[in-house]
């Protein structure tokens, strides 16, 4: 093969990468602007009732929830996968508070997130749709003050797998 | 490859990864806020029971802690559940258990946790659910528990820990008293005077003879021992004179009197040897009556001397002593036991009298008993000639002397209510004596005259004062009565009089000693016939409330009279015995009102008397033991009941300030307890094994400062104060 075509069949394989590269960021920038419709997904949680968190996209999701100081409050939790396909998900504690003294996401005989001393990551795979079921068990000091909002953040990580 | 195509594809690269992974950071903002349900405690029960909360672990730990008395079933509505926000429900479940006992807490009547369950349903929270915990046991217990609550799909858990602990005896305090005796023999109350005439002081001479020759005069030559006082009659008489009055006071004439005498020949035909007594029977100091006892073998009419003596003439009675000559040339004893039926001797002759003869003795050592009534004893007497109250030197069922009761009946028109006659003897007791439980005895002997018509009645009457003012108020009367079939005998009040100031008719008493009294104030007791002759024993033992202030000794005659001591009845009575117990109460104890005591086993306190001690430090239950009619009760300052329970024999109703609550009548009742708490007045009534029987809450504002007793009459056995 000539450097000419080689040169030629180069371009034309950088330019259709180049495409794809290009139409992968806007479909990501298309992705992080709205929640992918996905008819099995539950609404979003409201406060008192639990909390659904969507994995397989990318963004900044939020939850309001209620925990009287000294008392270990308990939420319904769901892991659900938004993205469309099979992903590996890898759930891990990014901040919280000193006053909180417990974040723990319990799903099926697993038990994740910050026990107080250490913070623990959750692996699973979900299917699309699929919807992993759990508590979270939240427990703010019970001296701390009440009448307080402290904001706890959790990283999700999700690879599509096939 | 270009710059341009190795960033495209770079570029590429990094869209594929970006195709296939996902950020996500999920941030929860949680909201810590009121608890779900709020926790507090029945202050009221403080400090019996506490609630308080701390953080262990992170967790927010709600403590509940009570004492109980050891052994004793205990329950309580420690606290309260109240949501913060609508629809909660609870639960508890049970974490750790340390130490023994039997015990179940309830959460809105649903028990949660006992010791042998360890958990409960949810509970619907609603406003004051009641956190009730029953224990019984004897050693600290402590459980750490799950307190579940839940909303909808939110559960929030918190710790709770109870812990119970015995409490401790502080202060226990029992009662006890021996039994004490008040005895009264009667002989502490005559006194003997002598004299062997040591000079002639007492004396004053008298003679007369029809040809001269008697003599009267201090013998310094003889006596026994010498001196002695000589007289002589011959044909006349020798007197010798001895001022009563003026030697000892004057001699009551019931009492006895002894002289030794000698005669130097044998007293024959017409003589007579002599005691001339001078009897003042109105009190005025001069005599009214001369009593002469005489020996004589033949003479019947020995001289009077009270003109001589005295300057006027006044009856004369002669009292034939014997008729036979007593040896000769020896002391011997005359003896005259009683002189007189009543009176006051005033003077003595000793005499020597020979009409028609001569006769000569000397007199030595003269000894009188003068008796007089104990102070304690008034004397009340209504009746014919002698009815009296006087010491006997002579005479008693025991042994002499004795307090006498002489009565003839007042009147003999037939009708009881207008004749009858009283000797009546009260002996007040040197301080109230418990009434309860409290023996009097007396022996009494009998006598009545040979033409005494049998309408007579003997009693012992027993004064209370059963309110604490000190006046008898109630009269227990034991009687013996001695009625003949057709007659009809009498009781009279020793302690009651109608307006007028007599005393009350009691009852009647037919022959058969039947009485029945129309007034509650009197308790007759029949204690048996009585005949003459006879000794009894007159006892009854009481169970009322306050104190015997007196008991009467009494002879009552119905109906008919006669002069002198006909028709009349004598008892005499000895070894008067009061057994009871009576101490003072405890140390650190108060009294309000007379009579509180300790008695045998007990505190007795009686009569609308109050026994009260300062509450004890600490002391969260008062335990007591008591029977009988009165209250139990924590006092305020001025001892007025803050609350507590009355009790009449079985039956019992709580107090809380001016209201009652009836409990009902509780026979197996054993213990009462008062706790005096933070504005709650707790009365349980417990029977012997602790079990509650009732129980009553009573909500004060007063400041407790006392626990106590207030008869009625209430017999307290312990009391135990814990906490």
């Amino acid at each position: 093969m000539s450097e000419a075509r080689r040169g030629a069949g180069g371009r034309r394989r950088a330019a259709a990468l180049a495409v794809l590269g290009a139409a992968v960021i806007v479909a990501l920038l298309l992705s992080t602007a709205r929640a992918p419709a996905a008819a099995s997904l539950p609404p979003a949680a409201p406060e008192g009732t639990g909390a659904a968190v969507l994995v397989g996209l990318n963004g900044t999701q939020t939850f309001r929830l209620w925990a009287p100081p000294g008392h270990a409050a308990l939420w319904d939790v769901l892991f659900c996968n938004a993205a469309g396909a099979n992903v590996t998900v890898a759930v891990r504690p990014l901040s919280a508070p000193r006053e909180v003294r417990q974040f723990l996401f319990h799903v099926g005989d697993a038990s994740f997130g910050w026990d107080g001393r250490s913070a623990r990551e959750w692996h699973a795979a979900l299917a699309p749709g699929e919807c992993a079921r759990g508590a979270l068990e939240v427990l703010v000091d019970g001296r701390a003050p009440a009448n307080t909002v402290y904001v706890v953040a959790v990283e999700v990580v999700a690879w599509v797998s096939g | 490859m270009s710059r341009a195509a190795a960033a495209l594809l770079l570029l590429g690269a990094v869209a594929l990864l970006a195709s296939l992974a996902f950020l996500n950071v999920a941030q929860t903002a949680v909201n810590a806020s009121l608890p779900p349900v709020s926790k507090r405690l029945n202050a009221s029960l403080a400090p019996l029971a506490g609630a308080w909360w701390d953080a262990a672990d992170g967790y927010n730990v709600t403590h509940y802690s009570m004492k109980f008395v050891p052994g004793w079933p205990e329950l309580y509505t420690v606290g309260m559940f109240a949501p913060t926000r609508a629809g909660w429900e609870a639960r508890l479940e049970k974490l750790a258990q340390v130490g023994t006992a039997t015990y179940a807490i309830a959460l809105g009547g649903v028990t949660q946790i006992t010791e042998s369950q360890g958990a409960g349903p949810y509970v619907a929270i609603g406003q004051n659910t009641p956190l009730d915990w029953y224990i019984y046991g004897s050693q600290r217990l402590s459980v750490l528990a799950y307190a579940w609550f839940r909303q909808g799909g939110i559960t929030a858990i918190q710790l709770m820990n109870f812990t119970a602990e015995p409490m401790a005896r502080l202060y226990s305090q029992t009662f006890s008293c021996p039994p004490s005796t008040h005895a009264d023999g009667f002989s502490d109350y005559c006194t003997t005077y002598a004299t062997g005439f040591p000079d002639a002081s007492l004396l004053k001479f008298y003679t007369w003879s029809a040809a001269g020759g008697s003599e009267a005069y201090l013998d310094e030559s003889f006596g026994n021992p010498k001196p002695s006082v000589y007289t002589e009659g011959k044909n006349g008489y020798g007197a010798a004179f001895v001022n009563l009055t003026r030697w000892i006071g004057g001699l009551p004439a019931t009492g006895n009197l002894t002289v030794q005498y000698y005669l130097q020949a044998a007293i024959t035909g017409g003589d007579y040897l002599q005691l001339n007594f001078f009897v003042d029977t109105d009190g005025d100091g001069r005599p009214d009556v001369e009593v002469v006892y005489y020996m004589s073998v033949r003479g019947r009419e020995p001289a009077c001397l009270s003109s001589a003596i005295y300057g006027y003439s006044i009856t004369c009675i002669s009292m034939l002593y014997s008729s036979q000559s007593p040896p000769i040339k020896t002391w011997l004893d005359w003896t005259v036991t009683k002189i007189y039926d009543y009176g006051t001797v005033v003077g003595l002759a000793l005499v020597t009298y020979s009409p028609n003869g001569d006769t000569k003795s000397w007199w030595d050592n003269l000894r009188a008993v003068k008796c007089m009534l104990p102070p304690a004893v008034s004397t009340y007497v209504r009746g014919w000639q002698y009815t009296q109250v006087y010491i006997s030197p002579s005479t008693s069922p025991t042994s002499p002397p004795s307090l006498a009761t002489e009565v003839d009946a007042y009147g003999s028109t037939g009708s009881v209510y207008a004749d009858w006659g009283a000797a009546v003897a009260r002996y007040s007791l040197p301080q109230p004596v418990p009434a309860y439980s409290t023996t009097v005895s007396v022996q009494g002997r009998y006598v009545r005259d040979s033409a005494d018509v049998q309408n007579n009645v003997a009693y012992v009457s027993i004064g209370v004062d059963t309110d604490g003012d000190g006046i008898v108020d109630r009269e227990y009367i034991v009687y013996r009565h001695d009625v003949a079939a057709g007659q009809t005998g009498v009781i009279v009040s020793a302690f009651f009089a109608d307006s007028s100031g007599s005393p009350l008719v009691v009852c009647t008493v037919d022959s058969s000693g039947a009485c029945t009294p129309g007034d509650s104030r009197f308790a007759v007791i029949n204690a048996g016939a009585m005949a003459t002759g006879n000794n009894y024993l007159w006892s009854y033992t009481l169970y009322e409330r306050g104190a015997v202030i007196a008991v009467a000794l009494a002879a009552a005659d119905a109906s008919g009279r006669a002069d002198g001591t006909a028709d009349d009845f004598w008892i005499y009575w000895d070894d008067l015995t009061v057994q009871y117990s009576a101490c003072p109460p405890p140390g650190g104890w108060g009294a309000s009102g007379k009579y509180v005591w300790q008695s045998y086993g007990y505190l007795l306190v009686s009569g609308s008397a109050a026994a009260y001690r300062t509450l004890v430090a600490n002391a969260l239950t008062y335990v007591a033991n008591f029977s009988g009619l009165g209250t139990y009760a924590v006092f305020d300052s001025s001892l007025s009941p803050i609350f507590g329970v009355s009790v009449n024999g079985s039956s019992f109703t709580a107090l809380c300030g001016p209201s009652s609550v009836p409990l009902g009548s509780l026979p197996s009742a054993v213990w009462v307890e008062l706790r005096p708490l933070n504005g709650l007045g707790d009365v349980i009534i417990r029977d012997q094994y602790g079990s509650v029987l009732a129980r009553h809450g009573c909500r004060y504002a007063a400041a407790p400062q006392y626990v106590g007793f207030r008869g009625g009459l209430l017999r307290v056995y312990n009391i135990t104060a814990l906490g």
